[in-house]
């Protein structure tokens, strides 16, 4: 049974302030999550924000290099990751936030390794 | 005066023997005892009786980042204020909404939050005693916010900075700051609230508990609001053995400040065509 109020959170939680502090995520479509699998070109462990260079195959079957942001060091590493966690070379697959723009890039949402483990906890 | 052989800040079987001696000794030691705070007036500093609430320590931000700590959707934050104040606000909090493009944000470009922002602790914060100053860290941005309490009033003039120029005395187990002469550039939040050069802080920290600290902060601006704004903050102490992180904003920042003061996102590599 839906609840108005149900629905009323649900709206609420849509534009909702994502759990970033450095600057404002309006630029990222929060509404969307789009799944890539590549492989690591670069894991920048660095302030104020980590990034993800992930090679991936476009549904054009050409390569791609997307950018993905993360949140800060600070925050990822209270949530287990650690500047080990992605490696270059490493096949992960990626959900994000992807830009409003339709540039390459995107906040990462969540990042899985090749054998299903699911990189820090929530 | 305040602070000398303040019952608060003495263990509970040490207030018992004063109790006994003070029935004791009578008016003998109420005299003595004025004599000593009116000889002693410097003895206001944080350590002068040994015994102050263990504020020390890495404090975790509960509650959202932005300055009211019950509010998670910038739409719903309720500043008091002016007509013009809060059209200016509402006007830019919908753009962002409608268009998702973030302006304003100092931050971004990596210029520090400032006060009161900066207690808003986006990422942890540390408290340090010592006599006569309070030293407040915040791992975000890496501010540091000294607070004397030393006796000292704010200087006549005093320079415009982000942090402020910050006084504090103990009343009762409560650290009572005093803020004044904050950059007017700053924000109090990322949603975009701002505030005049007028504005004046006021807080009031107190352990709830061993491992709960409240920071009750009241916000003057007689520029901007119709009336005080005061927000009720709570922190968690940081687990055993966690460590302030290093942040230096210039690192890395791939979201610099656009001309048109927006956020932009740097991509790398093929993609970035």
């Amino acid at each position: 049974m839906k609840h108005p109020a149900t629905a009323l959170a649900a709206a609420c939680a849509l534009i909702a302030l994502p759990a970033l502090a450095h600057h404002s995520f309006a630029m990222f479509d929060m509404k969307k999550d789009v799944v890539v699998t590549g492989q690591v070109k670069d894991f920048q462990w660095t302030n104020p924000h980590i990034w993800i260079q992930l090679v991936a195959q476009g549904a054009d079957g050409k390569a791609t290099e997307w950018s993905i942001e993360g949140n800060s060091p600070s925050v990822l590493a209270r949530k287990g990751w650690t500047k080990r966690s992605v490696k270059i070379g490493d096949t992960v697959t990626i959900t994000m936030h992807p830009l409003k723009d339709g540039r390459m890039g995107g906040d990462l949402v969540k990042a899985v390794l090749a054998d299903g483990t699911v990189v820090g906890v929530e | 005066m305040r602070n000398v052989a303040n019952p608060h800040f003495t263990s509970r079987p040490l207030r018992r023997r004063r109790a006994r001696l003070a029935c004791a000794l009578g008016l003998a030691l109420l005299g003595i005892s004025l004599a000593c705070a009116a000889a002693a007036p410097a003895s206001r500093s944080t350590h002068s009786n040994g015994v102050v609430p263990e504020f020390n320590g890495i404090w975790i931000r509960q509650g959202s980042f932005l300055f009211d700590p019950a509010v998670r959707d910038p739409l719903l934050l309720k500043p008091p204020y002016k007509a013009d104040w809060m059209k200016a606000f509402d006007d830019y909090r919908q753009s962002v909404v409608q268009t998702g493009v973030s302006k304003l944000d100092p931050t971004a470009g990596c210029l520090p939050p400032g006060m009161p922002r900066m207690m808003s602790a986006v990422y942890p914060m540390e408290i340090l005693l010592t006599p006569g100053q309070v030293t407040i860290i915040t791992e975000w941005m890496e501010q540091i916010r000294r607070v004397f309490t030393d006796g000292r009033k704010h200087p006549d003039d005093p320079d415009i900075t982000y942090v402020g120029h910050s006084i504090g005395h103990w009343e009762k187990g409560v650290l009572v700051i005093d803020t004044v002469a904050m950059n007017a550039d700053t924000l109090l939040d990322q949603s975009g609230m701002k505030h005049s050069a007028a504005i004046h802080v006021i807080e009031h920290m107190r352990l709830i508990d061993h491992d709960t600290l409240q920071n009750e902060l009241t916000l003057e601006d007689p520029v901007a609001f119709i009336h005080p704004w005061t927000v009720t903050r709570t922190f968690k102490r940081a687990k055993p053995g966690e460590e302030m992180r290093e942040y230096v904003c210039m690192e890395n920042n791939r979201n610099p400040i656009k001309p048109d003061g927006s956020v932009g996102t740097i991509l790398q590599g093929d993609g970035a065509k």
